[in-house]
């Protein structure tokens, strides 16, 4: 994997909500270590799915909650419980769906409130 | 000076094995069924122990299994292959590095199949692979050796854009080459003067589809630097950071390395270990200026404007490593000491953090860079051990390293993330240049690769 992240101008109109929050609890396994296996450097397999509770501490677009369940696909991260970022996330049924590569890395604040301001003017 | 009296148990997922050597001596084990690659001393295929005062050691190889074959040596003295037996039953698969070989035509009209490193050790010892042309469907067999090394003048029949498929077997879990290995694509052929037309490798699966366009620019703007280098769609950080530490520590290595042809053709001129004379040799890869798109930009690696000039270097020593691999999906992984070997004609240096003295590698990279020798670095792949998300720092991935230095008393590391862009706070603007404490980044990096 290791690739870097989508253009955010390719992202942000995927986005329904963008929410700043911090993982609580989430479910889904993560594959028993195969350290003996790895492959060579960009060639790891990704992390699984997971479903993610999150509390939100402040949100930049979409419907205001306290708390959210989302679903994080599989790909080159992995979340426990203490995670924290900024969270885009579309409009899927039943949970929205994390978006990013890298999940709450993969966008750094200033740029997301640059991109949602200019957006706005 | 020998290794004996070799005992092997299971313990858990792990296998001890306990020995006797000359007192006090350091033996070293790497597994070789499970780190085919040789340079890939990662996670647990290479573990290293001190004998006692009599010469005991215990060595403790995580994940090993029933008939891995491990090699143990000692300082100054041969080496050994031993297989691990009595702690299980015996069900890896074959491992192969299909990266590591690579097709040329020879004067029989064939290709040869050949390794790309001086090191020859390509899977699990004793391995058969099969390779299939899909075109044709012929076949051929090989045999590595005890060793898990390449048997030599092995060749294949095919045409140019043929694609050869790999398939491993270790005869005894995947006994009918189920396991598919990867492809090679022929090579065209040479001109009478020994000139490769140029070759437009294979854009990645995943990009089917994807039209190319013609770029102007300049080779060099300015010399080569070490932010020219920026990754693009596709998964070859251990190549962009590599040309990073070759543009920060021997732009002139570069600037020899490619040629402008002059009518919108590009020569990279790599270097290939040639077992036969134990040497290397130039190794001449020609490509025309036309590159993979997305919208305006390219698709692989990016080619940026300085002064309104594009600068071409990079995306055009990234094309031809594709094409001398066999396309872009070739060289979607590998490893620093393959890009350092190819364009400097010399083996690296590889150290694991975790296994080795960090103070030791703190002064063999302070000693490489000002010896102006290229070092690239990378992080484990994530792990319950091992957690990156919120740490600025990517699992499975190269940086470059620009430099270290001792501020106050602390190591301190520079690194850049090939990206451009994405680092751990608190270090500036977002242009993936960043420093960190030594003694954080032996926590969280797996490799350290030091160009010879």
């Amino acid at each position: 994997m290791a690739l870097p992240p989508e253009p955010l101008a390719e992202i942000l109109p995927l986005a329904t909500r963008i929410v700043l929050a911090e993982v609580l609890e989430t479910t889904g396994d993560r594959p028993a270590d195969s350290a003996s296996q790895r492959p060579p450097i960009g060639g790891a397999r990704p992390q699984p799915e997971q479903r993610v509770r999150l509390k939100v501490t402040k949100t930049l677009r979409g419907a205001e909650a306290r708390e959210l369940t989302a679903f994080k696909p599989s790909g080159a991260y992995w979340l426990v419980p203490g995670n924290k970022g900024p969270f885009l996330l579309d409009n899927s049924e039943p949970e929205p769906r994390i978006l990013g590569r890298y999940g709450p890395d993969t966008y750094p604040l200033a740029a997301l409130e640059q991109a949602l301001s200019s957006q706005r003017s | 000076m020998t290794i004996d009296n070799l005992k092997f148990r299971a313990s858990g997922k792990k296998v001890v094995i306990e020995g006797h050597a000359a007192p006090n001596a350091t033996v070293k084990l790497e597994n070789l069924s499970a780190a085919p690659f040789h340079a890939g001393w990662h996670d647990d295929a290479f573990v290293s122990a001190k004998a006692d005062a009599k010469g005991n050691f215990k060595l403790v190889l995580k994940g090993g299994v029933e008939g891995d074959k491990v090699r143990l040596s000692l300082a100054g003295a041969a080496s050994q292959v031993v297989t691990v037996t009595g702690v299980g039953t015996d069900n890896r698969r074959a491992e192969f590095n299909v990266q590591a070989l690579r097709l040329s035509p020879n004067a029989s009209g064939g290709y040869s199949i050949g390794t790309v490193s001086v090191d020859d050790v390509v899977g699990e010892p004793g391995a058969r692979i099969l390779f299939k042309n899909q075109r044709t469907g012929q076949t051929q067999n090989a045999t590595l050796d005890k060793d898990g090394r390449f048997p030599s003048s092995l060749s294949v029949a095919g045409e140019p854009g043929d694609v050869i498929t790999l398939a491993a077997t270790d005869g005894r879990v995947n006994k009918s080459f189920q396991d598919t290995c990867g492809n090679l694509v022929v090579p065209p052929r040479r001109n009478p003067a020994g000139v490769q037309a140029a070759f437009e490798p294979a854009p990645s699966f995943e990009d089917k589809g994807i039209t190319s366009a013609k770029l102007d620019g300049q080779l060099f703007v300015g010399g080569a630097s070490p932010t020219d280098p920026s990754q693009g769609g596709i998964g070859d950080c251990y190549l962009v950071s590599s040309a990073s530490a070759l543009a920060l520590n021997c732009p002139e290595v570069l600037q020899k390395l490619i040629k402008d042809n002059g009518n919108g053709t590009y020569t990279v001129t790599f270097k290939r270990y040639d077992a036969k004379s134990k040497s290397y040799k130039d190794d001449p890869v020609t490509v025309s200026n036309s590159f993979p798109m997305k919208g305006s930009d390219t698709l692989y690696a990016a080619a940026p404007r300085t002064n309104g000039t594009r600068e071409l270097w990079f995306p055009v020593l990234e094309k031809a490593y594709a094409a001398w691999k066999g396309g872009y999906d070739a060289i979607r992984s590998g490893y620093p000491y393959e890009i350092f070997e190819a364009c400097l004609g010399a083996p690296g240096k590889h150290f694991d953090p975790r296994v080795e003295d960090s103070s030791k590698i703190f002064a063999s990279v302070q000693k490489a860079l000002q010896a102006k020798k290229p070092v690239v670095v990378w992080t484990g792949v994530e792990s319950a051990e091992r957690s990156y998300t919120n740490t600025g720092l990517v699992a499975d991935h190269a940086y470059t390293v620009l430099g270290v230095s001792v501020k106050d008393g602390q190591r301190v590391v520079e690194l850049r993330n090939p990206w451009g862009c994405t680092e751990p706070r608190g270090n500036g603007v977002d242009d993936g240049v960043f420093t960190m404490p030594w003694k954080d980044f032996v926590k969280l990096y797996d490799g350290v690769g030091i160009a010879s």
